[in-house]
């Protein structure tokens, strides 16, 4: 397994732990109606830095002293993630701007602070997609290199 | 001059005209709101149907579509439209925090305004771009047209 597939699995692994927490602290905003309060509103985010700091570990520690950092192929595999992560900023995006005109109606409001939970549930989002479409770009080429 | 170097100098009058244009209307936002969505759905169909329509046409026989040259132009001007729209981003949640306080309440009216906006100004992104690489390329003696 090379960096970039390594970096892929990392990355889908952490950015699934946050979005499960993320959908944790929007049952509790939005259903619940409770505001976590005290130290223990901030263990997500040391869950987060502890995944965070062992996957660079991990990561940067090669397999064997053979491992390739990255070929041709390798990056055009990263840019094309990066095409799908984009193209899946402007859907969100686009949904982001349209559900709340259907929820509250075209003349209503919204807190500002709900901005920021709206992008920080784009980020993950995307990067969900682009550690999956790094992923399965590695798993067609393998599939075309078993034939 | 190729295609995309007609592309780019295209987007970016466009995209600066439609964002001076933004500006404007964003102060009627609560009084026009259905006049404002409209004017968005239709500055991108003439902004895409227009580009289509000049990129059409060749300025000659010989004009070629596009090489590896063009090809990596686009590609690095792509992720550097990604990446400043991610700063964009950030900057819109953190403007209106600044401005009316994070507890108060924005109008949903806004948010289609917003993501207008951060769409031209990563055209206008992707455009300079591509200009100031064919530009570094020009200083070499290597430009393509």
């Amino acid at each position: 397994m090379n960096r970039t597939q390594k970096e892929a699995w990392f990355g889908l692994g952490g950015i699934s732990l946050s979005l499960c927490i993320f959908v944790w602290a929007g049952v509790k905003l939005f259903i619940l109606k409770t505001i976590p309060e005290g130290i223990t509103r901030f263990w997500p985010v040391l869950v987060i830095c502890v995944f965070m700091a062992t996957s660079i570990v991990l990561v940067r520690r090669k397999q064997s002293p053979a491992e390739v950092e990255s070929d041709e192929r390798d990056k055009l595999i990263k840019y094309r993630a990066v095409v799908a992560c984009f193209v899946s900023v402007w859907v969100l995006l686009a949904a982001a701007t349209g559900i709340p005109q259907l929820v509250v109606g075209v003349k209503g409001s919204i807190p500002v602070w709900l901005l920021a939970f709206i992008n920080v549930g784009v980020l993950l989002i995307a990067l969900l997609v682009y550690s999956a479409a790094v992923l399965i770009q590695y798993a067609w080429g393998q599939k075309d290199c078993g034939r | 001059m190729n295609r995309v170097k007609k592309a780019a100098w295209l987007g970016l009058t466009i995209s600066t005209l439609l964002l001076a244009v933004l500006a404007v209307m964003s102060t009627y936002v609560g009084r026009q709101l259905r006049v404002l969505q409209l004017f968005g759905v239709l500055a991108v169909l003439g902004l895409t149907g227009l580009s289509f329509i000049i990129l059409r046409r060749k300025q000659s026989q010989t004009e070629v579509d596009s090489d590896e040259r063009d090809k990596l132009i686009i590609r690095k001007a792509f992720v550097a439209t990604y990446f400043s729209l991610w700063c964009l981003l950030v900057v819109v949640c953190l403007i209106p925090q600044f401005v009316i306080g994070q507890e108060h309440q924005m109008p949903v009216g806004l948010l289609p305004l917003m993501l207008l906006g951060i769409m031209f100004i990563c055209n206008v992104v992707y455009c300079f771009a591509v200009l100031v690489q064919y530009g570094w390329g020009g200083k070499g003696g290597e430009e393509t047209d």
